[in-house]
């Protein structure tokens, strides 16, 4: 008992969030569990959120029954990049980014049938990847493209997006992060999966330091670009429409990740009830000093 | 408004485990006081499922087998004997102070196995020889027989009588003094050697060494030249297991007690709890019609049972209802499945306490406590080992079923046949190779095996092998630990005595419950931001 008292006070005297206040006094406090499909299901979170005058990218194709399943073929004839995602997917797990060149279709730089494709489909809509492994929806998005500032975080020539995650309490912004992929990662900016994680200074948008796995880091691990300073583009209209989310999805804490596309500006990605607690790592300081 | 709400479930948190620990003291004292409950009425003792297997061929001829039986003495109860006899006759026969079974055919054609069974409670026992018992004493006509000498007891064979003077035996000495030189003697004087064969108590002497039998008889040899009558002991020494040896050690007569020695194991009159009495005197275990490759073994399994004096004391109870046991026995629920389901919330402390204080991640939340369940049937090594068989099967089967393209639902459902077969099959070897323990695979949790290849799948692709193998072991390390708590037999008894404990536990649970600390692992993951300012 008096052990645990230690692991309490030490933490909580920094100011760090461990898993178990997080839950305690942050998710369980804020976040009522009836409103949890408010984010989870991301097709209606971003019809809502579109409702709202809050930009998110466009929702292609929706594979909801097998009767459509081979249609996407036909509906996506224009398009020569896209995006596939379960519908109530986590932990950035079923997400394929794939490319269409000459007839033939690429992810991760793998080539890929229609066929493997249409498995893929099928995956989702049983549930492979669903948060409860109950049957999902798959569905199909536009791509984004980085915004040219934000291309420095990521290797030439390598699919993958850097996005922009903000964490609200009460529509109040507590922390911010701009995750990058790497190498390790394969394009995912998913910091479990070995993306990097770098702080941005909420008052004036410029980057700060950086974490890769528990590690603080002033460097990208590939390409060796200073992680610090760096001005994080249409930062504040993020910051803006972060604001109003909360009241949208009705959760009182959420974790809000934006893109930011060359030509389209600041959209929202989508919106997690239940968000990480690495942006302490990624902005070298804890998140017990900003929580009210 | 909130603020007020918040602090009277502060207020109901705070006190609500201290009343469900005072509840449950309450009740256990009340169960103490009045009931006369107490932990020794309800302990459990170690009891033995003895299983003798004997197999043979007979080739169209008359079969005759004998084997000893125990029966209950002081320091044994037999209970629960059942005989497996195929197309043999089966009887019982008396001879004197030793029970029998008898197994017979006129003519019998290939391939038999018979078997015995029984349930086998033993005590020790240590016997305190008074100084003042001399070798004249008082011997009754039943134990006089016991003095003459045998072939293999020659008790007045001139080495004897010669081993007698050189030891400085004497019948003016008292009995407690003569056996306490005969047993040194006997232990410490004759080297130990393992023999297959029989050994009498001269050739033992020319020998100076001797295994258990002769050890035994050269004992009985010195006190019956002195007056002391002396019987041979043929017994098992209880130990879960297969094996086939049998063990001898020797009583003397003092003054109404048969005192037992066993200069092999250096017991001084004491049998000890693990002693298993079959027969009295120079007889054969077993005896068979010869050329029917006849073999034998013993299959022992230690199992728990209540005591029958605690179990009848708690019956008189007048709050029948606050006995778990005697509740679940009027249903017909045997003790073992008692036990998995009265010390599952124990169990799952392991689970709790790893996850929310520790911070180990694991296959599933609840997933660990269930494979600890399996293990209860094989074992905890037995177990550990055929789980890790299950998963590299599985993960192989699984692989190959990704290349079929095939829908998720079904491809778990093959999953799970493949495992069914693969236990089926362990089974099938561990019954044929007579590792029993190994056998009882197919008693695990097969939805649990087949999710947990499912998961182990599912991370390998996503973060690769090592961290699926990572998260495997500490899966392992989680069941382990809940095994460890419900096979306690010390938690067991004061679960199943006072199922009280649960409210206890479940305070502990609500205590966990509001732990906001970190978890022991967030000191590594964060330990950059607890050393910086």
């Amino acid at each position: 008992m008096a052990l645990l008292d230690i692991f309490k006070k030490l933490p909580s005297k920094k100011g760090i969030v461990g898993i178990n206040k997080r839950n305690l006094d942050l998710i369980y406090t804020h976040n009522k569990r009836s409103f949890f499909p408010n984010v989870d299901n991301k097709i209606l979170c971003k019809n809502v959120l579109k409702e709202h005058n809050i930009p998110v990218p466009k929702t292609l194709f929706v594979v909801d029954s097998p009767k459509v399943l081979k249609k996407w073929n036909l509906e996506l004839a224009s398009y020569d990049h896209f995006v596939i995602k379960p519908n109530r997917g986590f932990g950035g797990n079923g997400i394929k980014l794939i490319k269409r060149k000459d007839d033939s279709f690429y992810s991760s730089g793998e080539e890929m049938t229609q066929d493997d494709i249409n498995f893929h489909l099928q995956q989702i809509c049983n549930g492979a990847f669903s948060i409860d492994n109950t049957s999902d929806t798959a569905y199909f998005e536009e791509t984004i493209t980085n915004h040219p500032e934000l291309s420095l975080f990521t290797l030439d020539g390598q699919d993958g997006i850097t996005d922009i995650r903000i964490i609200y309490q009460d529509n109040i912004p507590l922390m911010a992060m701009l995750r990058a992929p790497t190498k390790e990662s394969d394009g995912k900016a998913n910091l479990h999966q070995g993306g990097i994680g770098i702080g941005i200074d909420l008052d004036s948008s410029l980057t700060t330091n950086g974490c890769h796995k528990n590690n603080f880091i002033t460097q990208h691990p590939d390409n060796k670009t200073n992680l610090k300073g760096h001005e994080i583009p249409f930062f504040q209209e993020m910051l803006e429409y972060g604001a109003k989310i909360s009241d949208i999805v009705r959760l009182g804490y959420i974790g809000v990740d934006f893109v930011c596309d060359a030509s389209q500006g600041a959209m929202v990605l989508e919106v997690n009830a239940r968000p990480g607690l690495n942006i302490q790592l990624a902005n070298q300081d804890g998140l017990g000093t900003k929580i009210k | 408004m909130s603020v007020n709400r918040l602090t009277a479930s502060k207020v109901l948190i705070g006190v609500l485990p201290a009343l469900l620990i005072i509840a449950a003291s309450a009740v256990a004292m009340y169960k103490i006081k009045y009931l006369g409950y107490n932990l020794e009425a309800v302990t459990q003792s170690e009891s033995y499922h003895l299983e003798m297997v004997m197999d043979f061929n007979g080739h169209s001829s008359p079969i005759d087998i004998s084997m000893a039986l125990p029966k209950s003495l002081p320091n044994q109860t037999v209970s629960d004997e059942a005989f497996g006899s195929e197309d043999l006759k089966f009887s019982f026969q008396k001879t004197g102070l030793n029970r029998r079974g008898k197994w017979g055919a006129g003519s019998i054609e290939g391939k038999r196995q018979l078997n015995y069974t029984a349930t086998i409670i033993t005590k020790n026992i240590k016997y305190e020889i008074d100084s003042t018992i001399m070798p004249s004493q008082e011997i009754p006509n039943n134990a006089a027989f016991y003095l003459l000498p045998d072939s293999m007891i020659q008790s007045e064979d001139p080495a004897i009588n010669l081993l007698v003077d050189s030891l400085h035996l004497s019948s003016d000495s008292s009995v407690l003094y003569n056996s306490k030189i005969i047993y040194e003697f006997a232990t410490f004087g004759l080297n130990y050697v393992r023999y297959s064969g029989t050994i009498d108590a001269v050739t033992a002497y020319h020998l100076n060494e001797a295994s258990c039998g002769g050890k035994s008889r050269i004992m009985a040899a010195l006190a019956r030249n002195l007056g002391i009558p002396a019987r041979l002991v043929g017994g098992k020494i209880l130990s879960s297991g297969q094996s086939k040896a049998t063990h001898i050690w020797v009583e003397f007569y003092v003054k109404g007690y048969w005192v037992p020695f066993c200069p092999t194991n250096k017991y001084f009159a004491e049998i000890p709890s693990n002693y298993l009495i079959l027969y009295y005197g120079e007889v054969p275990f077993i005896t068979h019609t010869k050329d029917i490759n006849f073999k034998y073994y013993f299959n022992l399994k230690k199992r728990l049972t209540s005591t029958v004096a605690g179990l009848n004391k708690l019956k008189k109870n007048p709050l029948d209802i606050l006995n778990i046991w005697a509740t679940f026995k009027k249903v017909a629920i045997s003790l073992e499945l008692l036990k998995i389901i009265i010390m599952l919330p124990i169990g799952i402390l392991a689970v709790v306490f790893f996850r929310n204080i520790i911070g180990l991640e694991t296959f599933g939340t609840f997933m660990p406590a269930l494979i600890a369940i399996g293990f209860r049937d094989t074992g905890l090594w037995n177990g550990v080992l055929l789980f890790s068989l299950i998963m590299c099967f599985g993960s192989v089967v699984r692989i190959l079923l990704d290349k079929l393209h095939l829908l998720h639902t079904p491809r778990l459902a093959i999953l799970l046949s493949t495992v069914v077969l693969f236990n089926l099959g362990l089974t099938a070897v561990g019954v044929s190779l007579g590792y029993l323990n190994f056998a009882r695979v197919a008693l695990f949790p097969m939805i649990i095996l087949t999710l947990t290849v499912e998961r182990l799948s599912i991370i390998t692709e996503e973060s690769g092998i090592w961290n699926a193998l990572r998260i495997a072991f500490l899966t392992m390390i989680v069941a382990s630990s809940s095994y460890a708590i419900m096979s306690s037999r010390f938690l067991q008894s004061i679960v199943i005595t006072f199922p009280e404990t649960i409210l206890v536990v479940i305070a502990i649970y609500i205590y966990i419950g509001r732990y906001s600390g970190f978890r022991l692992i967030e000191f590594t993951r964060f330990k950059h931001l607890l050393v910086r300012s």
